[in-house]
């Protein structure tokens, strides 16, 4: 066990870590999937545009939009009027029990028919050559729902567009992708609302009431019906089955003809359409490109554009005549660039170090050359001057720190900065460090895809590196201390020290082996 | 910007005084400009004007605007919700990191409701100190292209100070086992391997994309599109989206650029906000103590903890100083005879051409030094970049497209070669420095485990 507050320290620590690189993986995935949409197939997925709306927003779950809800609501009422007037006239309502009818009455032939219908269709489906794709398969069975089961009614509206949307498969991308769009809007309300009215009708919770009074009645004029639409939906409007046996196929009637045009269509139509086959041949939008070459026009007049030399004195003079105001005179570090030469300065020491460390007499061998023993005096003579430099601008900087901490009353010690600093300036992650130039970005050339990936994995590296030691360093302040001699029980410290071992000399990859010598002197003479 | 108020308002008399002519006319638009360029909401003219006399009434608004403005300086989350009085520390303790000093700021009440007078004065004080608006602009720029990031910067500090804030809820858990310690780091492990796996699957990606539309984009020195662009060709949604985009973008940079000839009137100005005051407050400090108030909401622990890292370096410093000089005078003393006795072997002449030969060795390595004690070096590849590829046939697309238009601007680009060697040289300069630190603690450990007494250490295997 560790004491409660270094492992707390420590344990947010990791966990801090972690939250940073799934954050980073996240988007990483999200970025993936947006590659990967632009590389797949381009028939498939520009028409269908709710698809990739949430490929680009990182929405987990295909709901279908607020506005394709309201207009189901709007639907949905139109619809309950619909049902109320026809109520009226129950003895006209035919085609509202196929379903319910065939399993409580025994009409074995609407059942068949029905059954025969969806294998029609289902036939059809097979036939055109995008079936392969699988959201097409329950697009174009659609038409089958309304016979077959009232209950898909509500998700009718909105399913059906991309079968609406399909024929203009054929025509090129950019184009498609506005047609689509047009024809996305206008099929709910136009094509698909009234075709709709029937299949809805047949559900909800009025049903069963209907489907109990009328189930005698209703039973021939469905049959009928149904044949009808089997057998050709144009002939469906002319049949006397009453009004709405007459509204359900001539519904079937216009719903199959889409799909039905759409598969020659998509027979010339190339099968499939990647960036691969067409990508030197695209041409960007173009607004998109005036707009883009605008904005670089303006940021290479933003890069150029300074100061007048007027403003900028009228500036240092406001800045000089402000900074008088402050309390004590500002040091000449302020405490994030305190930070900034405290980091680089780690990075100094640390090759400094690793110099001496080479040249230490041991590294030597026992009969160095001449020339080797110079090189070292100089390096190390070199390295007197860097030294010195190094820590005059420590004094520097803890004069700074010293003279920020003055302006606190000496008593803040740490007991109250702990409750009040949730929303302190420390909570931050720096974005960069900082040093971008204003202008354009600055361009990165790489010549093949091995460049590139070295070049991410060693980013990628470096980053964890820097995590690592970051890690190292607070492990060491916790943990080194508990190793002290203590009053801790000798059974759980072996495995504590073996823990530790495992965690700041091998980076938690591999594990010693502590072996208590009694046992060891057992085992060897049995 | 056209707000007539602005110029017959005591502000535009003050700066009649100090500037006659055209910039009382002008500040306004100055100002217009100034919020214009800025992200976010937009701030008139007017309550920069009522600010000039600490009217209560636009201080709220300069909080809430400088608020926005330095969380994305910091990178942090914008936060609506967050309330006022925590908008106000924040403000507060970012100015002082940025080493603000100016007392009647860090005594302005918590709930907003007053100074912003003192708030003009800070916001333009950050407009210079930062590059406030440069940086914002930089910041929220629209990325069409495929951008890669190298920036090889020691974060460490940054998130080392975050630990202390955390975690306040697991105070309860009390004690942990130190196989949970473990199980965390091999999580972690185990997700930047799998990180690791992600970015070269993007690296892929990208390839494709850029290989499969070479010789499509208009722009010469690029000669493909990227991920956005393509997805803009293929899908108009995407495109309108990044077009409002780039539209506002325009406009904020369209701002500045108005902004820049007019900068000179709003300095004048600020100015005469900051008014004869300059000299009373130093009056004042110089006979009084300053110190923050504690009710100002700011506090001292980052100082103290950055002093604490002063210390450690310095301590550090002082050590290697020690044994630098040592091991010099050790050196002397061995090379004093061979010198003479080398001098007398070679000759004059070939001795001294050794001798250079040593000192530019030398030279070379201590250079390394040199590269390092900048903060964040000037001279190492840093930063986003915008990724490029060229490939075999590019190259041919290239000069075709470069012979009508000579190019007026070049942008600066680094190669990937480069970018490499330079990551190679830090990743070696930091495994080095991990290896020495587990070296040095299994010294440290392995002696503790000695003196546990009968239990004997067999280290892992080394790999």
């Amino acid at each position: 066990m560790l004491p409660a507050d270094s492992a707390q320290r420590l344990v947010s620590l990791l966990t801090q870590a972690l939250e940073e690189c799934l954050e980073k993986q996240q988007q990483l995935q999200r970025e993936l999937v947006r590659c990967g949409a632009v590389l797949g197939d381009w028939n498939l997925q520009a028409p269908d545009s709710p698809t990739v709306k949430d490929c680009s927003s990182d929405n987990q779950e295909r709901e279908p939009s607020t506005e394709e809800l309201e207009e189901l609501e709007l639907l949905n009422k139109a619809l309950e009027k619909a049902l109320k007037v026809r109520s009226k006239f129950l003895g006209q309502v035919p085609l509202r029990e196929t379903a319910e009818g065939t399993k409580a009455l025994e009409k074995k032939p609407v059942a068949h028919v029905a059954v025969k219908q969806q294998g029609a269709n289902s036939k059809l489906v097979k036939m055109t050559p995008v079936a392969k794709s699988v959201k097409m398969t329950p697009v174009s069975q659609k038409p089958a729902c309304p016979q077959k089961l009232s209950a898909y009614m509500l998700k009718a509206p909105y399913r059906t567009d991309p079968a609406v949307k399909r024929p203009q498969g054929k025509t090129s991308a950019r184009m498609s992708c506005r047609l689509s769009k047009v024809y996305g809007k206008s099929s709910p309300k136009g094509a698909a609302c009234p075709k709709d009215k029937s299949p809805v009708t047949l559900t909800g919770a009025e049903h069963g009431k209907i489907s109990a009074a009328e189930n005698p009645r209703v039973l021939p004029g469905t049959s009928e019906s149904l044949q009808d639409a089997k057998q050709s939906s144009s002939l469906c409007n002319s049949t006397g089955g009453g009004d709405f046996a007459s509204a359900s196929p001539s519904f079937l009637g216009m719903e199959q003809h889409p799909s039905r045009e759409s598969s020659p269509g998509m027979c010339t139509a190339p099968q499939t359409s990647t960036l691969q086959e067409k990508g030197s041949s695209l041409k960007l939008p173009v607004p998109y490109k005036k707009a883009s070459s605008r904005l670089a026009r303006l940021w290479e007049d933003g890069r150029l554009c300074q100061t007048s030399p007027e403003a900028a004195t009228a500036r240092d003079h406001f800045m000089e005549k402000l900074q008088v105001t402050f309390c004590s005179s500002s040091p000449s570090f302020s405490l994030l660039e305190v930070e900034k030469e405290l980091t680089c300065l780690h990075g100094v020491y640390f090759l400094m170090s690793q110099y001496v460390e080479t040249e230490v007499p041991a590294s030597l061998g026992e009969n160095p050359t001449w020339e080797r023993e110079y090189e070292i005096l100089l390096t190390l003579e070199g390295l007197q001057p860097a030294l010195s430099q190094c820590l005059d601008k420590v004094c520097q900087l803890e004069e700074a720190v010293e003279s920020h901490r003055q302006l606190f009353p000496a008593d803040s010690a740490h007991g109250e900065a702990d409750s009040s600093s949730a929303e302190g300036p420390f909570r931050w992650r720096q974005r960069t460090c900082g040093a971008e130039a204003f202008g354009p970005p600055p361009l990165l050339y790489y010549s093949s895809l091995k460049e590139l990936q070295e070049l991410e994995a060693l980013k990628l590296q470096v980053a964890t590196l820097h995590r690592q030691i970051n890690i190292q360093k607070a492990m060491e302040g916790e943990l080194l201390p508990l190793l002290e001699p203590g009053p801790a029980p000798q059974g759980s410290c072996a495995s504590l020290y073996r823990a530790i071992y495992t965690l700041l000399c091998e980076g938690g990859e591999r594990f010693p082996a502590l072996v208590s010598e009694e046992e060891l002197s057992h085992c060897l003479e049995p | 910007m056209r707000s007539s108020s602005v110029q017959t308002s005591g502000a535009a008399g003050a700066m009649k005084r100090q500037k006659p002519g055209r910039s009382t006319a002008d500040l306004p638009a100055a100002i217009g400009a100034l919020s214009l360029a800025l992200p976010g909401a937009r701030v008139s003219p007017e309550t920069f004007r009522l600010a000039k006399f600490d009217r209560p009434e636009a201080s709220i608004i300069f909080w809430k605007l400088l608020y926005s403005l330095l969380t994305q300086i910091q990178g942090g989350e914008w936060k609506e919700s967050a309330d006022t009085g925590s908008q106000v520390r924040f403000v507060k303790s970012v100015a002082f990191s940025h080493g603000y000093r100016r007392l009647a700021f860090y005594d302005l009440p918590c709930d907003g409701s007053a100074g912003s007078r003192e708030l003009l004065l800070v916001f333009s004080w950050f407009l210079c100190r930062i590059n406030l608006m440069e940086q914002l602009l930089m910041l929220n720029r629209v990325k069409p292209w495929d951008e890669v990031t190298v920036c090889t910067c020691d974060t460490t500090l940054k998130s080392w100070k975050e630990e202390k804030d955390l975690a306040p809820e697991s105070h309860s858990k009390g004690q942990r086992d130190v196989r949970y310690l473990q199980w965390l780091n091999g999580r972690l492990q185990f997700q930047w391997r799998s990180w690791h796996t992600d970015q070269q699957e993007q690296c892929k990606l990208w390839h494709k994309v850029h290989s499969y539309t070479i010789g499509s984009h208009a722009n010469p020195t690029t000669g493909h599109f990227s991920v956005t662009e393509t997805d803009a060709v293929r899908h108009p949604d995407s495109c309108m989206q990044m077009l409002q985009l780039m539209e506002s973008e325009s406009s904020r940079l369209e701002a500045f650029l108005k902004w820049k000839p007019l900068e000179l009137v709003y300095w004048h100005w600020m100015e005469s906000v900051l008014g004869p005051e300059a000299e009373e407050t130093r009056h004042h400090n110089e006979r009084h103590k300053c110190i923050i108030s504690p009710s100002s909401g700011v506090t001292c622990y980052s100082v103290d903890r950055i002093a604490e890292e002063i210390g450690r370096c310095k301590k550090d410093l002082l050590a290697l100083g020690d044994m630098v000089r040592e091991l010099v005078r050790c050196r002397k003393l061995s090379c004093q005879g061979k010198v003479e006795a080398r001098k007398q072997e070679l000759g004059e002449k070939e001795f001294c051409r050794t001798v250079q030969r040593a000192q530019e060795t030398v030279r070379r390595k201590l250079s390394d030094l040199r590269g390092q004690s900048s903060p964040c070096g000037v001279d190492e590849v840093h930063g986003p970049y915008r990724l490029v590829f060229t490939g075999k046939c590019s190259r041919t697309i290239k000069t075709g497209f470069a012979r009508p238009e000579p190019k007026k601007t070049v942008v600066e680009g680094v190669t990937a070669t480069s970018v490499i060697s330079e990551l190679r040289k830090r990743k070696i300069r930091l495994t080095a420095e991990l290896k020495q630190r587990q070296e040095v603690c299994r010294r440290k450990v392995g002696k503790a485990i000695e003196g546990l007494g009968q239990v004997l250490l067999i280290a892992p295997m080394k790999r």
